[in-house]
């Protein structure tokens, strides 16, 4: 089981919810295409800009940018913890 | 009164109303503050130069004015550098000295403007990730608020920026081993506590709070143009609300339409995201994960504004440069030597960057440069220390009977 959070404004695309347990093995990218059944076509689009992560959204594995694993290769264990949070914060 | 109406995002245009949140809900880029320009009226610049020397001085132009908060902040020194720009070969060398400000860096002008929204949206308390600065300015805006604030640091700052916040009544959680981290995991706290994390879910008035920057800069050169303006880029939010203030100013005809300043960016060499891409030609930055910087302050792998921040340095003609820690610790303490101020390394790193640059004909000898001095050199001394070659004689050096 693995679990997804959702960061406040990224809640527009998940039915307002804010964190989600599923039954998944695969990789990054086999969960957004499983995400996307479950919130519908809105969440790929909206998180995905041509085939990649919208720049505009990180996502972490147990803490970790994918960018520094395989990116939307990566591939998730049944305890992994998601987090889907906007690139725009901090610093200044 | 405040002319700020609404929201805007950066990216798609759709509006929000003034509220908490830091991202468009529809495609999740960044958010700036709109105003009502048209109802400024005119003089505008007679009516600031009859204000009191703060922040505020340009209220028409910040959202949620605030009589408490902030009034400490801002209006600090443009100093001519004679002796530097001398010894490297610059006649027209300015230095918009931040170091004065109340917690010694450019960051209360940012966290003012966050904790006044925060009494603004009525939260109960403050908070922030930072890499040190912006802890102590939130700590002491939160005071002037009466309101606790949580600020959020990685491990490994120099102790007096810890000292400083926990002076004005901060608590700090050290949340791990990077910025990045510790930014990450103040998303998530932002969002379990409902607290006004200022560069979080208070972001869009935060960063107006820097636009102050660039209102001083024009009005300190009796609200001429520089040629030449040069900012340390953590994030790159600096140089996009210098960026925009700018625009502001011009658009309202407050400075002169054309010959605008080139902006430029500095960052140092083992954490240059930013520099980086400009430097390859990429529309790409790519985060670094382990920052190797002495320069702590900007060491930011993966920065929130970076793109905006790459795109104005090559519209406005600017250079990204990335000196390394050693050429930073020359460069600030040449001005410590020549001109009798001591900056952290942020600004080493800029001044470092600007010698580079003078040395290899890319600032021209007569160009009137500004350089942004962040933060005072008091905050990253356990860092500076190590790189003194200035002994402390024992008394019998000297001819006395002691």
């Amino acid at each position: 089981m693995v679990t997804v959070n959702f960061s406040t404004i990224l809640r527009s695309i998940t039915n307002n919810e804010s964190s989600v347990s599923i039954e998944f093995k695969g990789s990054i990218r086999s969960l957004l295409e499983a995400l996307s059944n479950r919130y519908g076509e809105t969440f790929s689009k909206r998180v995905l800009d041509n085939g990649q992560i919208r720049r505009y959204i990180n996502i972490y594995v147990n803490g970790e940018d994918i960018r520094f694993l395989q990116g939307l290769d990566t591939e998730l264990k049944s305890t992994d913890v998601i987090d889907f949070i906007p690139s725009v914060s901090g610093g200044c | 009164m405040t002319f700020a109406r609404r929201l805007i995002c950066t990216n798609c245009n759709k509006e929000y109303d003034l509220s908490v949140r830091n991202a468009c809900g529809n495609c999740f880029a960044a958010l700036n503050v709109q105003y009502d320009y048209e109802k400024l009226g005119r003089y505008l610049r007679e009516k600031i130069e009859t204000r009191s020397h703060n922040i505020w001085r340009y209220k028409e132009l910040l959202p949620f004015y605030n009589g408490s908060v902030g009034i400490h902040s801002g209006f600090t020194p443009l100093r001519k550098a004679h002796r530097l720009g001398e010894k490297w070969g610059l006649k027209n060398l300015f230095l918009k000295d931040d170091t004065v400000n109340p917690t010694g860096s450019f960051k209360d002008r940012p966290a003012s403007l966050g904790v006044a929204s925060a009494v603004h949206f009525g939260l109960e308390a403050v908070g922030c990730a930072s890499t040190g600065n912006l802890a102590a300015a939130t700590a002491a805006a939160a005071s002037l608020a009466c309101l606790p604030s949580y600020i959020f640091v990685p491990n490994g700052l120099d102790s007096s920026k810890l000292d400083t916040t926990r002076i004005f009544g901060g608590t700090i959680y050290k949340l791990g081993d990077t910025y990045d981290e510790v930014n990450r995991k103040a998303n998530l706290i932002a969002d379990r506590y409902g607290w006004g994390i200022v560069n979080i879910n208070l972001r869009p008035f935060y960063v107006e709070g820097s636009k102050t920057l660039i209102f001083e800069i024009l009005e300190q050169l009796n609200w001429s143009h520089p040629d030449h303006i040069v900012i340390p880029l953590g994030s790159g939010a600096l140089l996009d609300a210098v960026n925009r203030g700018y625009e502001e100013l011009i658009s309202l005809g407050v400075v002169s339409k054309g010959d605008k300043a080139r902006l430029s960016g500095t960052q140092p060499f083992g954490c240059s995201p930013i520099v980086n891409a400009y430097l390859k030609g990429s529309n790409e930055i790519s985060p670094i994960k382990y920052p190797d910087t002495i320069v702590k302050s900007l060491a930011i792998g993966d920065p929130a504004s970076g793109y905006e921040a790459l795109d104005i340095i090559r519209r406005t003609g600017g250079w990204g440069d990335n000196p390394s820690d050693a050429e930073v610790v020359e460069a600030q303490l040449a001005l410590a030597k020549t001109e009798g101020l001591f900056v952290e390394q942020t600004g080493g790193c800029a001044l470092a960057s600007v010698k580079r640059k003078a040395e290899d004909g890319k600032i021209d000898r007569s160009e009137v440069v500004v350089v942004a001095l962040t933060g005072h050199g008091y905050k990253t001394l356990d860092t500076t220390r190590q790189f003194l070659d200035t002994a402390i004689e024992n008394s019998e050096s000297l001819e006395i009977a002691v």
